[in-house]
């Protein structure tokens, strides 16, 4: 997958220009850069959820499944609910929260959870579904070290073998995905 | 607003509220002493015992009732549907805005009167209450279909959800607040509007004919029973739709 942003722009702010960038496919490539880098845009431009900009991006045809930078569940059902929204197996939705250690959980209202369940909650959701590849934004925000461990050893097994993009401000979500690619931009 | 008083003791105050303003009332008819005027609350009793064992009384009352539950099952039906595609498509929106505003701003008795020349006066007031409440229920749905969160359909358009299942677990648990509110504001209405509708169409063995009856005869006891029945019969409707809805509440928000 190749990236090539001639220029994009918010009004008059450039946020690129004249930047390249290429993925390989079947990997976990991590990208990291502080914050207000543009990492969100980057990666809804490479996931195809934003077409307003100068340049290309070459073999991004397919289902590319995104993790969003906000949790956007549905906060009044429950986080089964929330996942059988996707039309998979019930059976599987269980097998997932279980090893997000959420199945106690699972009959929950999402507005009663914490914010690092939550985020489990949209990443099970993510996992559930088969893409070309995964776009994956800040997937451990609001999770604390061993929850964070847990779950990256998860979401790597889970994943293996896919096209995955990680962006993170974090270098040590990069080794707990055990990224074949690491790009640290914006230093 | 902060409440100061307990739960309990503004149960007891309202009793207390009501008997204060029955006092008042039997008060003022002593004083006036004209029943023609205003009846004292024990000759409305009175009436209201009198019409009880009459066929006539519960007859009208099942007249009435069933066409407000007819009537207002079908409006919600209808603004159900329509509320969804209003609320997804602005064109259809825009194409039926002008007729929406039209049946919120023309006042009830015209409807009447223009509806008493299309239909005959047995389902005037099904087509009257409709015509009341279709408006309130298709804005309300309309309202929680736009309010859903666009990052949420964002998220559903990436992940596929659609059809059926984009409608139950996006759009629904959005609109049911909305929905609720709806109800509440429309379900007084729907019986005002019926009974307004059959004291001018007149159809026979229904409770607006009733009131009109008590009227012409000069029966201001009878006026103000059947008025308290027609009271008594919206409140009940309007705790067996809230029970109802909170059955179904139960089972969409889980």
């Amino acid at each position: 997958m190749k990236v090539n942003i001639k220029k994009k722009a918010f009004g008059t702010n450039v946020i690129f220009s004249d930047f390249s960038l290429s993925i390989k496919e079947g990997v976990t490539s991590f990208i990291m850069a502080p914050s207000g880098w543009g990492k969100t845009t980057l990666l809804r431009i490479m996931a195809g959820l934003d077409d307003d900009f100068e340049g290309s991006v070459d073999g991004k045809s397919g289902n590319n499944i995104v993790l969003f930078q906000e949790n956007r569940l549905v906060e009044g059902i429950s986080v089964l609910s929330n996942l059988k929204a996707l039309g998979v197996r019930e059976e599987e939705c269980i097998d997932v929260l279980s090893h997000l250690s959420l199945y106690e959980d699972r009959y929950k209202k999402v507005s009663e959870l914490s914010g690092g369940m939550k985020r489990r909650v949209a990443l099970s959701r993510v996992l559930l579904l088969s893409g070309d590849r995964y776009f994956l934004d800040e997937p451990f925000t609001g999770l604390d070290d061993d929850c964070k461990r847990e779950t990256a050893l998860y979401v790597a097994k889970k994943l293996s073998g896919r096209t995955v993009v990680v962006v993170s401000h974090n270098k040590e979500d990069s080794l707990l995905l055990g990224a074949v690619d690491t790009l640290v931009l914006g230093e | 607003m902060k409440r100061y008083i307990s739960e309990k003791k503004r149960k007891i105050f309202l009793v207390v509220s009501i008997v204060f303003w029955v006092l008042f009332w039997w008060t003022m008819s002593t004083l006036i002493k004209e029943k023609l005027f205003l009846p004292s609350p024990f000759s409305v009793l009175r009436a209201l015992v009198f019409l009880f064992p009459e066929e006539e009384f519960w007859s009208s009352i099942a007249f009435s009732s069933s066409r407000v539950v007819l009537s207002y099952s079908f409006s919600f039906l209808v603004a159900v549907v329509f509320g969804v595609f209003g609320g997804l498509s602005e064109k259809f929106e825009i194409l039926l805005s002008p007729l929406v505003k039209a049946m919120r701003s023309i006042p009830v008795a015209s409807i009447v009167i223009l509806v008493l020349l299309w239909v005959n006066s047995r389902n005037l007031s099904t087509v009257v209450s409709f015509l009341v409440v279709f408006p309130i229920l298709y804005e309300s749905v309309m309202s929680g279909v736009k309010n859903t969160d666009p990052l949420l359909i964002e998220a559903a358009d990436n992940y596929r959800i659609i059809g059926y299942r984009r409608l139950r677990y996006m759009y629904l648990p959005s609109v049911f607040p909305y929905l609720e509110n709806g109800i509440k504001s429309s379900l007084g209405l729907c019986w005002k509007s019926a009974v307004a509708a059959e004291v001018i169409g007149l159809p026979l063995h229904s409770m607006g004919s009733k009131l009109y009856e008590a009227k012409v005869y000069l029966d201001t006891p009878s006026l103000f029973a059947w008025t308290l029945v027609i009271v008594v019969l919206a409140v009940i409707f309007e705790k067996l739709a809230f029970l109802l809805l909170k059955t179904i509440k139960r089972r969409v928000m889980r």
